[in-house]
């Protein structure tokens, strides 16, 4: 027994020692995949995602990674609210469950600021001699994304608000696509004739007012904070928008007050609306035979005016927390790839990439990449602030509240400057 | 011939140390049961309560967890939107369950007398029962909606809704229809359970009652009265206990139909405490108002029993 035991003992330490060497030579003999990237083979990417249109198509495209690469990709595809939970809790625990997540440039005061929990991707490729390419991608997106001066998620979805236009009814009342603040309105309250209406408003309380009204608040000349930091709510630019907003409601269909950016769309796609602010990741759905009346008859145009405009892309970013990093920027590069997103676009994608918004040959087969382009240099996320979710909250209450005429304009931005002063007090 | 001895019929005095004894051995008894309960409930329980007192936010782990007393319960009563919601939280307790008692206890009289396929009936009245609250939810959003919706386009024909309707608003867009949806919604989901408890009461019930009141001449609306809502007593307690329970935590049917909205009207306690713990990560306030909607449920709980036992003892 005793000799046996001894023997064992050898194998263990020749096994030990085969194992060791094993890794070092492959570490230094692996040869970089498709993507860059020396990866494993063996290794498995855990992804945190919500469904949408694009990332749906983004899925299906996965087992290519998987072949090129030899990585697996475990996919978590949950609502968005148990997504954002999911991403704070993990990276309050540090766990590191999820290796790539979806980030938008609004979480990243929790996700880095509170938490320090998302890998800077662009130091992070460096030591890794991976080029993630974002020369291509404009820099106003780039900042969306990015943390005290460090990009901390790679874009995605370039998730911008876009003014959609039914082209049949527009050139029927010979107007066109209005460039001002003042047409929009005016083409709305002339294109009003029920059963089709002149707009509709996504006015359900918590984001979706809350984005379509920052809009028009920056169109007005207005801002949320002033220089200091101070919130400006109370302005007359603020109440001024938050009446165009009720202006626009009374042109829109009943309900509007309770639309989510899903129903904003739907009732664009079905025809029912002659205009629209339309969150661009819903372009899918116009596209869609299936789902849209509105095919070959509506276009984009950016929101009018000049001013900057309320972005809500996502990108894909690292857990700092993840025991398979190169193998989740493996993922990264290759999900953001000029090839990956460019595959994307005849389904309706907003591709962030400036080579794929520019592209002449593709832009002259999927006319809304040119307005998006335009678009994109004037898209920025509204609020960085860790207090998101309590502003939001506050202020789109109030919104709704004068959408539905529980309260004027006035004591709506009053009420709700009173609740930022001391939400940002308490924070 | 001899006397038998009177059986002592006074009870034995113990020692008090037998006595004591006896209690011991009861304590042994029931300790590991005890001791159970009180890991699974009490530990959990003392762990909310303890942090209900501390300043923390789950989402800022710099800005640790700091002791403050009853400080997040101070600041909870005074937020205007806590009280909004427990207002709306009772709101729809009050409407959504009175008319499940009402409509489950017609449903179950009905169904009392249904002799043929009354379990295929039962079975199939149970579906509602058996959804997820949250595709409830849904589907009665859809089914609402002004635009597509199916029952929204019967009320709007009916005159009900729509421009020129009794309700000329947006059914979900507007304050006082949209809370009116949830409770129908809840009532939709909850009927049949209410009935079905109902029913199993009903069937309980002894007939001698009813052949003697027969035999008096008493009319149905008499019987209902005097003999089967006293006996049915028990039955209505558990089943209203059970429900006011339960409608008191709705969370999800609020959060797929309205989101709260519009402009709060909808908010109920629980998707106040859903946002402030889980969008905001106020985990410390969030907590505070866990333990105090909590504790009005478990008051309004208690006055029901109360009330029904003080009942009791007078009829």
């Amino acid at each position: 027994m005793r000799k046996l035991g001894r023997g064992f003992r050898w194998v263990a330490v020749l096994a030990a020692l085969a194992s060791v060497a094993a890794g070092c030579s492959s570490s230094k003999s692996a040869t970089p995949s498709s993507s860059g990237v020396p990866v494993k083979p063996s290794r498995t990417v855990t992804f945190l995602v919500s469904s949408t249109p694009t990332v749906d198509n983004l899925l299906k495209m996965i087992p290519q990674f998987t072949q090129q690469t030899g990585i697996k990709v475990n996919v978590v595809n949950i609502g968005y609210d148990a997504m954002t939970q999911k991403e704070t809790l993990d990276l309050r625990s540090q766990t590191g469950s999820y290796d790539v997540f979806w980030t938008e440039g609004t979480f990243l005061a929790r996700y880095v600021g509170q938490l320090n929990g998302l890998e800077p991707i662009q130091e992070y490729a460096a030591t890794q001699h991976v080029d993630l390419g974002t020369s291509d991608f404009p820099q106003t997106l780039l900042g969306n994304f990015s943390y005290n001066n460090k990009l901390y998620a790679m874009p995605f979805e370039n998730t911008l608000m876009m003014a959609a236009s039914r082209t049949d009814i527009y050139k029927g009342a010979g107007l066109t696509p209005a460039t001002s603040l003042a047409d929009y309105l005016s083409n709305v309250s002339a294109l009003n004739k029920p059963p089709t209406y002149g707009t509709e408003i996504m006015g359900q309380q918590g984001e979706p007012v809350f984005y379509e009204w920052v809009n028009w608040l920056w169109g007005e000349g207005g801002s949320l904070f002033d220089s200091s930091g101070k919130p400006t709510l109370n302005t007359p630019e603020a109440i001024k928008a938050t009446n165009d907003l009720v202006t626009l409601a009374k042109s829109a269909p009943p309900g509007v007050a309770n639309f989510s950016w899903d129903q904003a769309a739907s009732s664009f796609a079905q025809g029912q609306v002659s205009t629209a602010v339309l969150f661009s990741d819903q372009t899918p759905g116009l596209l869609d035979p299936s789902n849209s009346n509105v095919i070959g008859k509506w276009q984009y145009t950016p929101f009018p005016g000049t001013a900057n405009t309320a972005f809500g892309g996502y990108a894909w970013a690292m857990n700092a927390y993840s025991k398979n990093k190169p193998a989740a920027l493996a993922f990264i590069q290759w999900a953001t790839s000029a090839k990956t997103l460019a595959a994307l676009v005849p389904n309706g994608s907003s591709p962030p990439r400036t080579s794929i918004q520019n592209d002449p040959s593709l832009q002259a087969k999927y006319p809304w990449l040119k307005p998006e382009g335009e678009a994109s240099s004037r898209a920025v996320v509204p609020i960085s602030n860790a207090a998101y979710f309590d502003l939001v909250d506050a202020l789109s209450t109030d919104l709704n509240a004068a959408l539905t005429g529980s309260k004027t304009p006035e004591a709506a931005m009053a009420d709700a400057q009173t609740q930022w002063e001391q939400i940002l007090s308490s924070s | 011939m001899q006397q038998a001895a009177a059986p002592d019929l006074a009870p034995r005095r113990r020692s008090y140390a037998a006595r004591h004894r006896e209690a011991l051995t009861g304590l042994s008894f029931i300790a590991p049961a005890a001791g159970f309960l009180l890991a699974v409930m009490g530990f959990p329980l003392l762990y909310l309560l303890r942090h209900s007192m501390n300043a923390e936010d789950f989402a800022n782990p710099a800005g640790g967890a700091r002791f403050i007393g009853l400080g997040n319960y101070g600041r909870v009563l005074h937020t205007p939107e806590f009280w909004q919601s427990t207002l709306t939280t009772g709101k729809i307790v009050v409407l959504a369950v009175g008319l499940e008692f009402l409509l489950g206890l017609g449903l179950a009289m009905l169904l009392q007398r249904v002799l043929v396929g009354r379990r295929i009936l039962v079975a199939v009245m149970l579906i509602p029962a058996m959804m997820m609250p949250i595709a409830v939810g849904l589907m009665w959003r859809y089914m609402l909606d002004d635009n597509y919706g199916m029952v929204a386009y019967y009320l709007n024909k009916v005159g009900l809704t729509g421009a020129g309707g009794v309700f000329p608003g947006s059914i979900l867009g507007t304050a006082h229809t949209a809370l009116f949806s949830i409770v129908l919604t809840d009532v939709w989901e909850w009927t049949p359970f209410m009935a079905l408890i109902l029913l199993a009461g009903l069937q309980s019930l002894p007939l001698e009652p009813y052949e003697a009141a027969a035999v008096d001449g008493a009319n149905a609306w008499q019987e209902f009265r005097r003999i089967t809502l006293p006996l049915l007593r028990s039955a209505i307690t558990v089943a209203l206990l059970i429900r006011i329970a339960d409608a008191m935590r709705i969370l999800d049917i609020v959060f797929s139909m309205t989101n709260g909205g519009p402009a709060n009207a909808t908010e109920t306690a629980q998707f106040y405490t859903y946002k402030t713990g889980f969008e905001q990560f106020h985990t410390g306030l969030a907590f505070a108002q866990v333990v105090i909607v909590a504790s009005v449920t478990i008051g309004v709980c208690a006055l029901i029993f109360r009330q029904v036992d003080s009942d009791r003892r007078h009829a």
